[in-house]
C-alpha cells in the first residue's frame, strides 16, 4: 500500500504554465554571456594561442584562459584530475581551452571563430585494446584508471563443477544523457560581493566546494543555487558551466550567463562508458549458476569524473540479482583520447544487465529450462549472499518482482516474428561502499507553516514532492501548510547528489527523522489538539524558530581493496521487465508491442512518479538497445541522435512490489535507475526469442540486426 | 528591419524583427515568453513548438517575418482566462510533468489535436506528439493526459486571424517579379518556403546569403487537378498533401509518402518544392513524383519552363535549377485504379530519414501485371525509377519467378550503376526483400 498522503507533484503547475524558471531563461539587464573554446584536436600540445582578433571584435570584454584562475585550474568528483581551462596539452576533441565573455551571446561565439590555437598533435590512443600496449600515455601514472575486482568463493572450482559453460563478449558504446533542457548557469554578485550561482544542476554544495578552490576564495563568499533543472540523468553532476560563469562574474564583476546549445552540449558532456565485457557463467543440469567469471574493459576518456564509480559498480553489479557461490569479476577502466565518460543513469549496469541477463537465457536454453523459471531458482532472496558476500537481511523483493509478471509469461503466445524476453536487475542503493550522508531541516515559517529546508535537487524526477509527502505523512499535515526551501547552499545543508537513486531513500529518511522530532515539539506545543499553527509560530517569533535537524547515512563497510568483500550498499532496489517484440526480418527493424515491468521500491510514496520513472526507463531503455549510439566525430546533434519519440513506445504495465527497507523512509528505496537497467536487457532476450538470432552489440538498430540475420540465420 | 503585426496568445501585437530573425527569438526576447525553449534549434526535439493558426510548428526554424498577419499560441494561452485549460489539469493530474522542459510544446501540440479530433485513439495521441521528444516520462502519462482531456470541453478560445487578409508589402508577402529581381541581383541569396532545409543548414554553416521568402506568393499554393494531370503548388505542405482527399484518390503513394515526412510540425511547414529543390537522395516526395511521371514547372522572368524531375535533380542535394529561378509547380499523373503505396525504412518511427524508401503504383489481374511502376529512394544518389525493369514486367504473369528475375534485375542495375558501396551491404538484402514483397502484394 502506498503512504495515504499522495499530492500532485508541487512543481507541475509552474511547469504546465510555462512559469517554470529555468537558469537559460534569466535576463538582467547589462548582462553579459560567455563562450567556451574548445579542442578540435584529440591529443595535442598546445604551441600558442591568438586572442587579438577576438580581442578587438567590438562587444568583448574579457577573454580568460588558464592564466586568469585565481586558484586551482583543476576540478572533479572523485580527484581533481581534469583542468578548467587547457594550459599546455589538450586530451580529448571538446575540452576547454578559453573562455570569451560578451556583450551578447552571438558576439561571443563569433569571437570564438576568431582565436586561432597552434596545436601540435602526439599520438592518439584510441580505444582501451590500444591504452593498454600504448606508448602514448596519457597521464603520467599510466593508461589505466582503475582496476576493481570482485572475488568470492573459488571460481576455478565452480566452472570445474558446471555441467554447462557458456562465454560470450558483450559489447556497448557511448550514449548522450539527452536531457531536453542543455546546460546553463547565470552567476552574478550580490550586494555584498559574494559569486552567485544559478545553475541547472544536481547538486549545489559540491559546485560550491569546487569554485571555492577554483577562485580561491571562502565557502561562505559563494551561494548556489539550483534553477529548475530540465533533466540530469547523471549528466549535469559534474562541472558543466558553474565555475566557468563563477570565473567570468569574478573578472568582469558583472552578470554573466553561459548556456550551451544542443551542439556544444553533445560535444561536451560526459558520456555512458562503453565497456568490452568477456562473461563466462558455469551451471550445473537442473540450472543453479555456480560460477561468474567476468572480465570488464571500459573506455573512461581522458579524465576521471565518475570512471572509478562505474569501474566499481559495473563490477559489484556483474552477477546480476542471482546468489553466485563462485564470482570473480576484474573489471578495468582505460584512459583513452575519446570523450570523457561518466555518470549516466545506471553507472554501467544497464550495460551489465544486457551481459547477464543474456547469459541466463543462455544458460536457461542450454539447460532446456524456461528464461523465468531460472531466474527464480537463482533470485536473491532474504538470506543470500551477494557477490560481495553481504547477507541481505530485509527489502529483498525479486522473486516477487518476478511473480508480478509470471501470468503474462506464462499466457505468452509466440506468433511469427515476434518474441519476449525477460530482463531482471539488482541495484543498490547510494554510493558505493562509502559515506554519502544527507541532511534534512524541518522549522516553522514566518507565514504560518512548517518549513522544510533540503538541499535535494529535484531534475524532473519528483523528490520535492516525495520529500513534502513524507513529512506531511509523519506530522499528519496537508502540504499546503508546507514551505519547501531548497537545492541552496545558504539555506539548506548538503543532501548530496541527486545521483544513484539516493534521494528518497536517504533524503527522505533525513527528513523523516527531522520530521520525527518536529512532531515530538508540535506534540508538547498543543499542535494536534486545535491544528493552529500560526499559534506556535507567534508563540516563538521573538525567541526564535527551533530548528530540527535529521540526518541519514546508510550503514555500508568499505570494501576489501582486493575481493571487494564488503557491504556497498545498505539496500537494493530489484526489478523485473518482461518485453514482447515484433523483428521486420526483411529490414531488420524491431518494434516494442509491450512492457509489463516490476519493481521493489520498499514503499511507494508517490504512485504515479514511480511510474512516471519506470515509464521514462522503459523509454531510455529501448533507446540503448535499438537506437542510441554517440559516434566521436559524427553525432553533431538530435538529427543524428536518436532518442524514442512517443511513436517508438510500447503500451506499458507497470506493477510496483514493496518489501519494506527498515531503514528508508515509511521502507522506501529508490527506482530512478532501476527504471532503466532491465530494459534493454530484456528487449535483447526479446529479439533472441523472436528470431532465433542473439545480439552481442548495441544498440541493435537496423542494420545490425539485419547483419546477424543474413549472417547466422539461426542460432544462439 | 521589418515591422510584423500578427495575433499573440489572443491579442493584436506588432514589433519590429530582423530580416532574418527566427520566432523563437522573437517570441522570448521582444515579447518576454520564455516558455517556448531552445532544445536543439534544428527542428529535431519540439521544445520550441508554438502554434501557427493553430497548427504545431516549429519556432526554431520559422522567419518571424512568415508571421505577419497570423496567429501565434504559445502555451500561455490555454490558461489565459484565469483558470487552467483542461489539458493543463489533466497533465497535473496524470503525473505527466517531471522536468517539465518539453511540457509546454506537448501541451500544444496536443491542444492542436483536441481541436480536430474529439475522441482520439492511443495512435492518433501519439503521431500528434511525435515531434516532441520527451527524456523523462516515456510519453505513456502524456498519452493519458490527453485522452483524459479529450473527455471534456477543449477549445480555450479560438481566435485564428485568415491568414493572408492583411495586405502588407515586404519579402514575406512577395510578388513574383519582386523575387526574380532579387534572385537576378543577389546571386548568394537563396530560396525559402518552409525553412526546414535552409534553416538548419544555416545553422550549421553551410549557407551564409540572404534568403529569399517565396512562402507568400499565391500562385504557389494550391492543388488542382486538370486533365488527369494533379498540379501542385511547390509551396504546398507536406501536411496539405498527406490530407488532399484529390492526392489520395489520384496518388496514394504521394499522399502516404507526405505523411511520413519528420514530425507533424516539419510536415505543416515543409513544402514539396523544398523537398524537390533540396533534393536529398532520401526525400520522401520523390519516389512517388517519379512514379507519377513528375514534371517540375520552373518560373523565372523569361517565363516558364518545364523539366521531368529525374532530370531535374542531377546529383545529390543539386537541381538544375537556376539562381534567378524558382520552382512553381509540379505536375503529376492521377491513377486510378493502382495499387499504391510507400515504405520507408527508418531507424526510428517519426522525426526519421529514410535509410531507403521505396514506392510503387501497380495496375494488376489476379495473374497478370499490367503497369508497374516502381521508385526508390536513399539507396543511389538519386531516387530513381528502374524503367527497364518496369518494361520487363509488362504484360507479365505475376508469379515468383518472374518477380524474383525483376527483382534481380533490379538490384543488379544499381550495382552496375552506383558500384558496390558499403551501405548496401544492408540496403540490397532489404531492397530485396521489400520488393518481393511489394510484387507479390
Amino acid at each position: 500500500m502506498p503512504i495515504s498522503r499522495y499530492i500532485d507533484r508541487i512543481d507541475a503547475l509552474e511547469k504546465v504554465t510555462g512559469k517554470a524558471a529555468y537558469a537559460g531563461d534569466i535576463y538582467v539587464e547589462g548582462m553579459l554571456y560567455a563562450a567556451i573554446l574548445r579542442s578540435k584536436r584529440p591529443h595535442a600540445l598546445i604551441r600558442g594561442i591568438n586572442t587579438d582578433k577576438a580581442l578587438m571584435l567590438e562587444g568583448v570584454k574579457k577573454v580568460l584562459t588558464f592564466k586568469d584562475i585565481p586558484g586551482k585550474n583543476n576540478f572533479g568528483v572523485i580527484k581533481k584530475d581534469q583542468p578548467l581551462f587547457a594550459s599546455d596539452r589538450v586530451r580529448y576533441v571538446g575540452e576547454p581551452i578559453l573562455m570569451v565573455v560578451a556583450e551578447r551571446e552571438a558576439i561571443a561565439r563569433q569571437a570564438l571563430g576568431l582565436i586561432e590555437v597552434d596545436y601540435e598533435d602526439i599520438g592518439v590512443v584510441k580505444d582501451p585494446f590500444d591504452s593498454m600496449k600504448s606508448s602514448v600515455l596519457i597521464h603520467e601514472n599510466g593508461n589505466l584508471l582503475s582496476l576493481r575486482k570482485v572475488i568470492k568463493g573459488d571460481i576455478e572450482k565452480g566452472l570445474a563443477e558446471s555441467d554447462i559453460i557458456i562465454e560470450r563478449q558483450y559489447r556497448t558504446t557511448w550514449l548522450d544523457h539527452a536531457f531536453l533542457e542543455t546546460e546553463a548557469g547565470f552567476g552574478y554578485l550580490d550586494e555584498k560581493g559574494r559569486v552567485v550561482v544559478v545553475s541547472s544542476t544536481q547538486n549545489v554544495h559540491y559546485k560550491r566546494k569546487e569554485i571555492s578552490r577554483i577562485l580561491n576564495i571562502p565557502e561562505e563568499d559563494i551561494r548556489i543555487l539550483q534553477a529548475t533543472t530540465g533533466g540530469g540523468f547523471g549528466g549535469k553532476l559534474d562541472m558543466t558551466v558553474e565555475c566557468y560563469v563563477a570565473l567570468a562574474v569574478y573578472h568582469t564583476k558583472k552578470p554573466v550567463m553561459l548556456r550551451f546549445n544542443r551542439e556544444e552540449s553533445f560535444l561536451s558532456n560526459t558520456k555512458r562508458h562503453p565497456l568490452y565485457i568477456n562473461y563466462k557463467t558455469g551451471a550445473k543440469n537442473d540450472g543453479t549458476i555456480l560460477a561468474v567469471k567476468v572480465d570488464i574493459i571500459g573506455d573512461t576518456g581522458p579524465y576521471i569524473s565518475y570512471g572509478e564509480t562505474v569501474c566499481l559498480r559495473a563490477a559489484v553489479h556483474a552477477t546480476g540479482p542471482y546468489e553466485v557461490p563462485h564470482v570473480h569479476v576484474e573489471s578495468r577502466m582505460f584512459y583513452t583520447n575519446n570523450p570523457v565518460c561518466g555518470a549516466m543513469r545506471g553507472f554501467g549496469v544497464p550495460q551489465m544487465a544486457f551481459a547477464h541477463e543474456s547469459q541466463m537465457d543462455l544458460v536457461a536454453s542450454a539447460c532446456g529450462i524456461d528464461p523465468f523459471d531460472i531466474r527464480f531458482k537463482n533470485g536473491l532472496r532474504k538470506g543470500s549472499f551477494t557477490a560481495t558476500s553481504q547477507r541481505l537481511e530485509a527489502s529483498v523483493g525479486y522473486l516477487e518482482t518476478l511473480r508480478m509478471i509470471e501470468p503474462y509469461w506464462r499466457k505468452r503466445i509466440k506468433t511469427e516474428g515476434r518474441g519476449f524476453g525477460i530482463g531482471s536487475m539488482f541495484y543498490g542503493m547510494g554510493n558505493t561502499g562509502i559515506t554519502n550522508p544527507s541532511y534534512g531541516h524541518v522549522t516553522l515559517s514566518e507565514d504560518g507553516r512548517i518549513a522544510l529546508l533540503t538541499g535535494v535537487c529535484d531534475i524532473g524526477q519528483g523528490s520535492d514532492t516525495v520529500l513534502i509527502q513524507i513529512l506531511c505523512e509523519t506530522l499528519d499535515i496537508d502540504e499546503k501548510d508546507v514551505m519547501l526551501i531548497r537545492a541552496d547552499t545558504d539555506l539548506t545543508k548538503d543532501a548530496g547528489s541527486t545521483s544513484a537513486s539516493r534521494q528518497t531513500y536517504i533524503s527522505g529518511r533525513a527528513v523523516f527523522n527531522a520530521a520525527l522530532k518536529m512532531r515530538d515539539f508540535l506534540e508538547t506545543e498543543g499542535f494536534y489538539r486545535d491544528r493552529d499553527i500560526k499559534r506556535i509560530v507567534n508563540g516563538y517569533k521573538d525567541r526564535g524558530f527551533p530548528v530540527f535537524e535529521g540526518f541519514f547515512d546508510p550503514p555500508t563497510t568499505s570494501l576489501d581493496p582486493e575481493t571487494s568483500r564488503g557491504t556497498p550498499y545498505a539496500t537494493y532496489a530489484y526489478a523485473t521487465h518482461m518485453t514482447e517484440v515484433e523483428v521486420e526480418r526483411i529490414t531488420g527493424y524491431t518494434r516494442v508491442l509491450r512492457v509489463y515491468a516490476s519493481h521493489d521500491v520498499g514503499k511507494a510514496i508517490n504512485v504515479k512518479n514511480i511510474k512516471g520513472q519506470v515509464y521514462g526507463g522503459v523509454a531510455m531503455g529501448i533507446g540503448l538497445a535499438l537506437m542510441e549510439e554517440y559516434i566521436p566525430g559524427e553525432t553533431e546533434s538530435f538529427d543524428n541522435y536518436y532518442i524514442p519519440t512517443s511513436m517508438d513506445m510500447p503500451d506499458i504495465d507497470v506493477f510496483i512490489v514493496e518489501d519494506e527497507e527498515p531503514t528508508g523512509p515509511f521502507g522506501a528505496k529508490g527506482v530512478g535507475e532501476p527504471a532503466l537497467i532491465p530494459q534493454a536487457a530484456s528487449i535483447v532476450n526479446a529479439i533472441s526469442d523472436a528470431t532465433g538470432v542473439r545480439p552481442y552489440e548495441l544498440p541493435c538498430h537496423i542494420e545490425r540486426l539485419k547483419q546477424r540475420l543474413q549472417t547466422t540465420g539461426s542460432s544462439l | 528591419m521589418k515591422t510584423i503585426a500578427f495575433i499573440l496568445n489572443g491579442k493584436e501585437v506588432s514589433c519590429e524583427v530582423e530580416e532574418e530573425e527566427l520566432l523563437i527569438n522573437t517570441l522570448r526576447e521582444r515579447f518576454n515568453i520564455k516558455s517556448v525553449k531552445e532544445g536543439c534549434g534544428i527542428g529535431e526535439c519540439g521544445a520550441c513548438t508554438v502554434l501557427v493558426n493553430d497548427e504545431p510548428h516549429y519556432s526554431c526554424l520559422t522567419l518571424s517575418s512568415k508571421i505577419d498577419g497570423h496567429d501565434v499560441k504559445t502555451v500561455e494561452f490555454l490558461n489565459q482566462s484565469g483558470r487552467l485549460h483542461p489539458l493543463q489539469e489533466s497533465f497535473i493530474k496524470a503525473g505527466a510533468v517531471q522536468c517539465g522542459y518539453c511540457t509546454p510544446g506537448m501541451l500544444l501540440s496536443a491542444y492542436s489535436l483536441l481541436l480536430k479530433k474529439r475522441e482520439p485513439d492511443i495512435h492518433s495521441i501519439r503521431e500528434a506528439i511525435s515531434g516532441n521528444l520527451c527524456r523523462c516520462t516515456g510519453y505513456q502519462q502524456i498519452v493519458e493526459a490527453v485522452t483524459e482531456a479529450a473527455k471534456g470541453p477543449v477549445e480555450a478560445e479560438r481566435t485564428v486571424k485568415t491568414p493572408g487578409s492583411e495586405n502588407k508589402e515586404g519579402l514575406y508577402k512577395a510578388r513574383k517579379e519582386d523575387v526574380f529581381k532579387i534572385l537576378e541581383g543577389q546571386k548568394q541569396s537563396r530560396v525559402i518556403a518552409g525553412g526546414t532545409d535552409i534553416l538548419v543548414k544555416k545553422r550549421k554553416g553551410e549557407f551564409d546569403g540572404h534568403l529569399v521568402d517565396i512562402s507568400g506568393i499565391e500562385g504557389l499554393k494550391g492543388i488542382r487537378e486538370v486533365d488527369g494531370r494533379v498540379i501542385i503548388g511547390s509551396a504546398v505542405t507536406h501536411t496539405q498533401i498527406n490530407e488532399s482527399p484529390v492526392i489520395k484518390a489520384k496518388a496514394a503513394s504521394l499522399s502516404i509518402a507526405c505523411g511520413t515526412v519528420g514530425s507533424p510540425q516539419i510536415r505543416n511547414m515543409g513544402t514539396i518544392g523544398g523537398n524537390l529543390v533540396n533534393a536529398s537522395p532520401a526525400a520522401d516526395s520523390i519516389p512517388p513524383l517519379l512514379i507519377h511521371d513528375g514534371v517540375c514547372i520552373l518560373a523565372s522572368r523569361n517565363g516558364l519552363r518545364n523539366i521531368p524531375l529525374e532530370d531535374f535533380i542531377i546529383a545529390p542535394y543539386k537541381t538544375s535549377i537556376d539562381s534567378s529561378e524558382i520552382l512553381e509547380s509540379i505536375e503529376i499523373t492521377g491513377l486510378d485504379g493502382y495499387r499504391e503505396g510507400y515504405r520507408k525504412v527508418a531507424k526510428r518511427a517519426a522525426l526519421a530519414i529514410a535509410r531507403l524508401s521505396v514506392a510503387w503504383a501497380i495496375k494488376e489481374t489476379d495473374t497478370v501485371f499490367e503497369d508497374v511502376r516502381i521508385s526508390i529512394g536513399s539507396c543511389t544518389p538519386m531516387p530513381f525509377r528502374p524503367k527497364d525493369v518496369e518494361v520487363f514486367l509488362k504484360g507479365k504473369g505475376k508469379d515468383d519467378r518472374v518477380i524474383k528475375e525483376a527483382v534481380g534485375l533490379i538490384i543488379q542495375g544499381i550495382v552496375e550503376k552506383s558500384g558496390m558501396r558499403k551501405s548496401y551491404v544492408y540496403k540490397l538484402p532489404v531492397l530485396e526483400g521489400l520488393l518481393m514483397e511489394i510484387l507479390r502484394g
